[in-house]
């Protein structure tokens, strides 16, 4: 939590929150995260891929992989995905029934 | 006591009780007599670093559990190889600076200076002694609240060294996506593992990953560089007021000792780098009347060391030991083919090892096809822009103090080594495939700062050589 003060989150607090919810709420047997509704600028992907290391992450990719969850940060919802949980800032998802 | 202070009390500990375990393995670099000791203090962390990450990937490959077993058995092979490989005693002349010509001087008068340096030694402390002591705590001090006051936060830290460490120690090994998923080639792939298998190495031995904590090497591996640059300085020579000058400004060197680049390989490169000169320097001294081919044994194996230790730690680490390589064998010598091979041999064997892992890895922001004489103007020119009013006025000062000293080959090999380096830099970026100014504004300042320890210890040899020659 130290890190929410410091320079490497100062570019997006929220989005840092974000990150640590959706870190705390990960099943266990996720493969990967992919991150929608951020930029896919080198910050987020940074810092995104540093803080849920040593999980793989992609941020807003064309195709999610199997058994990855989806993290999305702000209010919008994709269909065909089933909430996982709501988190700080968005939602995780999962493949939808 | 807070939970932070609870870690970074448990990362100094580590870093203790490894430090404490290269000195015990450095008699196979240094004989008992050899060395000042806060040289053989800055040697035996650089030891110490190199067994915490050297026992990352031996405990992988062994499959023992990565932590405590792996590097205490390390530990102990090399304390057991410090036992029994240690250096005999170099004679009273081999320890002595040589003469300013380098000629290897005449054993009377190098005597006569080496008595005169130890009246100096034992004579009362004067102020400006004090006043040097207290401007290199004070760097200390500084840096270590530049570098502990959040956690470790640029951006190549968290991209590339960070990521990496993070990466294998909560994964207990080395995913091959570090090296084959394309998605990750913003973590350079192609980076050595040195520094990754360090902060891994820390954290199993700690139990957990605090990337606020283990800042702590930062200020460890400063305090490690004006050890050993003081140190070899006053082995070399020089006064303790030159020494103490050459260190308090290094400490203060904010360019290389900041916020920014703590997590970053630059600080345990100018480590690295200072190893390597001052052994490569040591290693090729001439041949005296007695015992320097004996402490030119200690120098060699130093030098390989920190060929070793360059090359894990950042890719030019492996140009600078060939660099190294072509000094030692350009500058002639009897010996001069042995010198030069320990000075490139161990950097390409950790090359190998880590082809050897994970394959060959290409240079990602280069292409070596887009050279033109119009891309180096550009970075040339780019360059030229980087320095301030103020590093400029550095810069004159460093070339008046540079003018100003004597022409020893000892410093002038320092020299020529932090050139080539500088080189490198300055060239490297007309290959860049994102642009030469883009390279140059994004990373000149930080990778040139690297070579400040290695300047300032060849800048106070040629001091120290001058003073020497006017008493």
């Amino acid at each position: 939590m130290r890190r929410l003060g410091g320079s490497a989150a100062a570019f997006n607090r929220s989005f840092f929150i974000f990150l640590e919810s959706a870190r705390r709420r990960l099943p266990p047997d996720a493969a990967g995260v992919a991150i929608l509704g951020v930029p896919p600028t080198d910050p987020t992907l940074y810092l995104a891929s540093y803080h849920l290391a040593p999980l793989p992450v992609l941020v807003a990719p064309e195709a999610i992989p199997p058994r990855w969850v989806l993290a999305v940060y702000g209010p919008v919802r994709p269909p065909g995905w089933r909430l996982l949980a709501e988190i700080q800032g968005g939602a995780l998802l999962v493949p939808g029934p | 006591m807070t939970g932070f202070l609870l870690s970074l009390a448990a990362v100094a500990g580590v870093l203790a009780l490894a430090t404490a375990a290269g000195f015990a393995a450095s008699p196979a670099l240094f004989s008992r007599s050899q060395g000042r000791l806060a040289e053989r203090i800055g040697w035996s962390f650089g030891i110490g670093c190199a067994l915490i990450a050297g026992a990352v990937p031996i405990a992988f490959i062994t499959g023992l559990p990565p932590g405590w077993i792996p590097l205490v058995i390390l530990a102990a092979l090399a304390v057991v190889g410090g036992r029994f490989l240690p250096l005999p005693p170099p004679s009273r002349f081999a320890l002595r600076r040589t003469s300013p010509g380098e000629g290897g001087g005449l054993p009377a008068e190098a005597l006569a200076k080496a008595g005169e340096g130890e009246a100096r030694a034992t004579a009362p402390v004067s102020w400006p002694t004090w006043v040097l002591v207290a401007l290199l705590l004070s760097g200390v001090a500084l840096y270590a609240l530049r570098a502990l006051t959040e956690p470790m936060w640029s951006n190549d830290f968290l991209a590339i060294w960070g990521f990496k460490g993070k990466t294998i120690f909560f994964s207990r090994g080395l995913p091959s996506r570090l090296y084959d998923w394309k998605p990750l080639a913003f973590s350079h792939p192609e980076y050595p593992l040195g520094l990754p298998f360090l902060y891994a190495g820390v954290s199993f031995l700690t139990g957990r990953w605090d990337d606020h904590a283990m800042a702590l090497l930062f200020p460890f591996f400063q305090v490690a560089t004006l050890c050993v640059l003081f140190g070899w300085l006053r082995r070399r020579g020089a006064s303790r007021e030159t020494a103490l000058c050459a260190a308090a400004l290094v400490a203060l060197f904010e360019p290389l000792y900041s916020a920014f680049l703590t997590g970053m390989a630059e600080v345990p490169l100018a480590f690295g780098l200072l190893l390597f000169g001052t052994a490569l320097v040591d290693a090729t001294d001439p041949p005296s009347p007695d015992g320097l081919r004996r402490a030119s044994s200690g120098a060699l194996r130093c030098l390989a060391f920190a060929a070793a230790f360059l090359a894990a730690t950042k890719n030019e680490g492996l140009y600078l030991a060939a660099a190294g390589f072509a000094i030692v064998f350009l500058s002639g010598g009897s010996r001069r083919l042995r010198t030069a091979l320990a000075a490139l041999v161990p950097a390409l064997a950790v090359y190998g090892l880590h082809i050897a892992w994970r394959g060959r890895a290409a240079l990602s922001d280069f292409d070596f096809a887009l050279f033109s004489a119009a891309r180096l103007a550009e970075a040339l020119g780019s360059a030229a822009r980087v320095p301030s009013l103020a590093g400029w006025l550095g810069f004159a000062a460093l070339g008046a103090l540079i003018a100003f000293g004597s022409h020893s080959p000892s410093g002038n090999r320092l020299l020529l080594l932090a050139a080539c380096g500088l080189a490198a830099y300055l060239i490297l970026p007309a290959f860049a495939v994102r642009g030469p100014t883009w390279l140059v504004q994004a990373t000149l300042l930080r990778t040139a700062s690297a070579l400040a320890p290695l300047v300032a210890a060849a800048v106070a040899v040629r001091l120290g050589d001058r003073s020497a020659t006017a008493t």
